[in-house]
């Protein structure tokens, strides 16, 4: 053996050893000095290299008795904190040595990663809704359906007396329970005034049926007196401070009512919210309401199924009693499972369901969240493959000296676990700074604390593990690929043919991706825009809808200069009911066209500056206007079949405001010109406009006079009807509100998109960064030949602007189709255009090129002395 | 792992901490050169392997006995060089006190023993 040799066997004797997993590569450099400290002491005491290594090998041992000797003090093992340890010492070096790309992945991955625990944290919260009830799984939500001509009216007020129909006549009904919140104002206590509670009017039943403990009273007899109360604690607080409560006697209104229970707060994630419960008998006195009109529909109606039992057979049961009462054929209940009733409700009349989520907006920001993180993965991806030539060598080394493939694997996974772990660190303190503005946005109010419940963390630690193993998947697997002779040469240099493809592939993708979120902002802006701007066919602004509580109260308001008139009329935006039935002569039997009811005095045409079409309005000079005349919208006139309307007698039939069926026959004097009364989403429905039944009065205002006007209501109410809040709406606002969710998730999504767009630059700039210095002597060149640096720029960055706008091709068919589909919930609705692909093009190409042209920029404005003396 | 002449397994496991402790306290060492003192001072008796001694050198740099650090030694070689801390210093007097009342009580032992005899 000569020295060569010696060499190679102790190479293959490193070999050995290093397949032992508690040998480290320093206990293995160690025990190298030892064997040659032997080798070379035994050479020099006579023994020939060959008998000098065998001995000095078989004086160490076999490979696996060192290691079990060296398992003893490695602790904890494979996989545990010494490897982490060494992972975590290699991957923080790297990081020092390369802070702008350490900057780009990490970044990116902590805003993905932020953008992921905001929204774990939020659908966590959405759906924890009404999981608090003991009986939840068993309770269901009763929702009338109607089909008629547009598709299905779906009413979250089924006919109040359903309930305890339901649970007298099927078996598969256990219980039932009513609830509203009432239109009673203000909670007193001798000089103690609440005008803000929310009050619930329920069954008697509403504490054992539903879970709100109490505190102090029988949860089953509470509510058996009529003018008993259950108040929360808050409520209690407020109004007794410590003193005790139970049988106190607080004003609800003008009505007595006494405390026979004390309740913990109504849980911030309940879909019903009120500070105290009345027995819905008192409802029944105010209003003087029939609750046993099956036409009735005053109330949310919940039922608890017997166990085994089965909802839809329930349901059909319920439908058919439906159907048997109201001698509707086509009548149906649907049963709402009550975790749904927070998420999944699109229903008429449901406003005691407060902070309606929606399962679609959120569906569609969690994979955007994810997509982000994605976004941030093929950065990583991007990158690590990018720079593999600079860590090739270093993967070829730890080969050469026994490595093998798996442990490259390993190793790499390791660190980008540990980078996804510090991702995470960042993003959680990113998700603490930017929570508030988030729950601005949302309208939540999410708190940082709850990410640290057990099961939330566990989610975001697996999703950041997860999305480090991803991320360095492919780094990790092309570098344990690597052949070490070829990488040593020097002949490897950041990838082959393939790998430029792949990573050429992935930008495009995620600008792809971006140009997405961009068309998709654009396109919600824009119908936002349309909503905003569309011609509703009447005037709403500066209109305002109060009440007056008295004649004197009347007189004073209106009497004022600044009022430019009033009408006493139902208002565009809110909701009306349907007609129960409407004919007229030469009506086809088989047409159900539900008619939609408004009241109107002759000043609505003024007040709402709405349009006639045919005929004339309603006239204080005609006496029969007030209880014979109707006036029907254009649509209305067109179902009523070909020619004018103006004469046509319609029988209509109605439930009263107290819930009675009541049937007159009015003569049609006139057609008002089409308006929305409801959002945009919804097509025109036909409308009979009668001049009896309004209870709202609307206030023009003059537009220069605005916010004294106001003041001046508010005062005039004070005077009249004191100790109660000042009831007023702009008509305006409330057309808004139903472009709420769509204004949120113009928002929510703009968000993303800068995000979206950040993190793909981030890529960029890295990638860009990579090339020029890749190119960095080809530039030198250039620029001794005579290249300008501008055209030096332009030379870098025209390829992967090519990319960008590849990738905003791809694109577009994909966004106008979600666009699309997002805009069919619409009746009317913007054209997208052309534009907000052009705009997205144009913006993600402006962005891409800030982000290249700087590193450009500073590759074509280095001294070529330099960039030639490089490498 | 190799044989430890005439001494028990545990004997020798217990006693490598003192010995690597005395050892050092003349001045730094590397493991090759640890093992030969070793075998020298115990006139053959004791012959430690390098499985037996990285290991306990670890422990005890883990421990805060000893320091050690790689420098080319002056046949160009890299080796590991270990020196005692002051904490080890401290240990090595604590040990030898310990050793040595074992030592004192195994001799009265057997003093009595033998007369016995």
């Amino acid at each position: 053996m000569n020295m060569c040799d010696l060499e190679k066997a102790i190479r293959n004797w490193k070999r050995d050893l290093a397949k032992n997993p508690s040998l480290e590569d320093t206990y293995i450099a160690e025990l190298e000095a030892s064997l040659r400290d032997e080798v070379a002491d035994r050479i020099r005491r006579g023994e020939n290299p060959e008998e000098a290594f065998e001995h000095a090998t078989a004086d160490l041992g076999e490979p696996k008795a060192i290691d079990a000797e060296f398992a003893k003090v490695r602790s904890p093992r494979r996989f545990g904190g010494a490897l982490f340890g060494n992972y975590l010492r290699v991957a923080l070096r790297k990081m020092r040595r390369q802070k702008g790309y350490s900057f780009i992945t990490i970044a990116g991955l902590a805003v993905g990663l932020a953008c992921c625990v905001l929204m774990m944290l939020w659908v966590t919260d959405e759906l924890s809704y009404d999981r608090f009830h003991a009986n939840g799984n068993s309770i269901y939500r009763l929702i009338a359906e109607t089909p008629n001509q547009a598709g299905t009216m779906r009413d979250a007020h089924p006919a109040t007396p359903l309930g305890p129909a339901a649970k007298s006549g099927l078996p598969e009904i256990q219980d039932f329970c009513r609830y509203r919140t009432s239109s009673f104002y203000g909670v007193k206590k001798g000089d103690k005034a609440f005008l803000d509670e929310v009050i619930g009017v329920a069954d008697p039943s509403f504490f054992t049926f539903f879970t709100f403990p109490l505190i102090k009273g029988d949860p089953k007899t509470a509510l058996d007196g009529p003018k008993s109360v259950v108040i929360t604690e808050t409520l209690a607080r407020k109004l007794f401070g410590e003193a005790d409560p139970m049988g106190q006697i607080l004003t609800i209104t003008v009505d007595s009512y006494t405390v026979t229970g004390v309740m913990r707060d109504v849980p911030r994630n309940s879909h019903l919210r009120f500070s105290c419960v009345i027995p819905m008998v008192n409802m029944h006195e105010y209003h003087h309401v029939d609750f046993e009109s099956w036409n009735s529909k005053f109330m949310a109606a919940y039922v608890r199924l017997a166990s085994g039992a089965d909802p839809s057979r329930a349901a059909s049961k319920l439908s058919g009693l439906i159907r048997a009462k109201l001698d509707k054929p086509n009548a149906a209940i649907r049963l709402q499972p009550l975790k749904d009733v927070h998420l999944r409700s699109d229903f008429a009349f449901d406003q005691d369901n407060v902070n309606q989520g929606s399962a679609s907006t959120l569906a569609l920001f969690s994979i955007a969240a994810a997509a982000i993180l994605l976004l941030a993965c093929i950065n990583f991806m991007n990158l690590a493959t990018a720079r593999s030539a600079n860590r090739g060598k270093e993967v070829g080394l730890r080969k050469v000296t026994g490595a093998r493939g798996s442990d490259i694997v390993r190793q790499f996974l390791g660190e980008s676990v540990i980078q996804a772990l510090l991702g995470l660190g960042l993003a959680l303190l990113l998700v603490w700074a930017i929570l508030p503005l988030f729950n601005n946005l949302a309208g939540k109010q999410l708190e940082f604390v709850r990410l640290f419940s057990p099961g939330l963390l566990a989610m975001i630690l697996g999703v950041t593990i997860v999305s480090g193993l991803l991320a360095g998947s492919y780094p990790a697997f092309c570098l344990a690929s690597f052949q070490p002779a070829k990488v040593l040469k020097g002949s490897f240099l950041g990838g082959g043919r393939g790998q430029a493809v792949l990573r050429k592939g992935l930008i495009v993708f995620q600008f792809a991706l971006t140009a997405f979120f961009i068309i998709g902002t654009i396109i919600v802006d824009k119908q936002l825009q349309f909503i905003r701007t569309k011609n509703l066919g009447v005037d709403t602004h500066q209109v305002v809808s109060t009440a007056f509580r008295s004649e004197a109260h009347q007189n004073a308001v209106l009497a004022d200069p600044r009022i430019l008139s009033s009408s006493w009329s139902t208002s565009p935006g809110g909701e009306l009911r349907e007609a129960l039935d409407v004919s007229w002569n030469g009506k086809s039997p088989d047409d159900h066209t539900p008619f939609l009811r408004a009241a109107a005095d002759p000043d609505f045409l003024e007040v709402f500056r709405a349009k006639m079409a045919e005929g004339r309005f309603f006239s204080e000079r005609m006496k029969s206007d007030r209880t014979e005349a109707a006036v029907v919208n254009e649509t209305a006139a067109r179902v009523l079949g070909p020619g004018s309307p103006l004469g046509k007698r319609l029988t209509i039939t109605a439930m009263s405001n107290q819930g009675r069926t009541e049937t007159s026959t009015y003569t049609v004097i006139g057609v008002i010109k089409d308006f929305h009364q409801t959002t945009l989403r919804q097509a025109i429905d036909p409308m009979i406009f009668t001049w009896a039944g309004a209870h709202g009065i609307n206030l023009r205002i003059d537009a220069a006079h605005l916010d004294e006007t106001i003041r001046f209501l508010e005062k005039e109410w004070k005077s009249y009807v004191p100790g109660f809040p000042f009831v007023f709406n702009f008509i305006d606002d409330q057309i808004d509100s139903f472009y709420k969710q769509d204004r949120k998730t113009r928002a929510i999504l703009g968000v993303f998109t800068v995000l979206a767009l950040f993190t793909a630059c981030l890529g960029l700039l890295g990638l860009a960064a990579f090339i020029a210095e890749k190119r960095t002597k080809e530039i030198g060149i250039r620029k001794v030949l005579g290249a300008s640096a501008w055209g030096l720029v332009v030379m870098q960055s025209r390829e992967f602007l090519a990319w960008v706008l590849l990738a905003n091709v791809l694109a577009w068919p994909a966004a106008y189709y979600a666009a699309g589909k997002w805009l069919q919930g619409f009746a009317y609705h913007a054209s997208p255009g052309i534009v907000p692909a052009l705009l997205a093009a144009l913006f993600s190409v402006l962005v891409a090129l800030l982000s290249i042209t700087y590193k450009a920029l500073r590759a074509a404005t280095a001294n070529p002395t330099e960039s030639l003396r490089y490498e | 792992m190799r044989r430890y002449a005439m001494s028990s397994n545990t004997l020798v496991a217990a006693s490598a901490k003192p010995m690597v402790l005395a050892l050092l306290l003349s001045g730094e060492s590397y493991g090759y050169e640890i093992l030969q003192r070793v075998r020298r001072v115990s006139g053959g008796e004791l012959e430690w392997s390098s499985a037996m001694l990285y290991p306990v050198l670890r422990r005890m740099e883990k421990d805060g006995l000893i320091h050690s650090d790689w420098r080319v030694s002056e046949e160009n070689r890299m080796r590991k060089y270990y020196r005692l801390t002051d904490f080890g210093r401290r240990e090595f007097e604590r040990e030898k006190a310990r050793w040595l009342s074992i030592q004192s009580a195994l001799r009265k032992v057997w003093a009595t023993s033998a007369a016995a005899e």
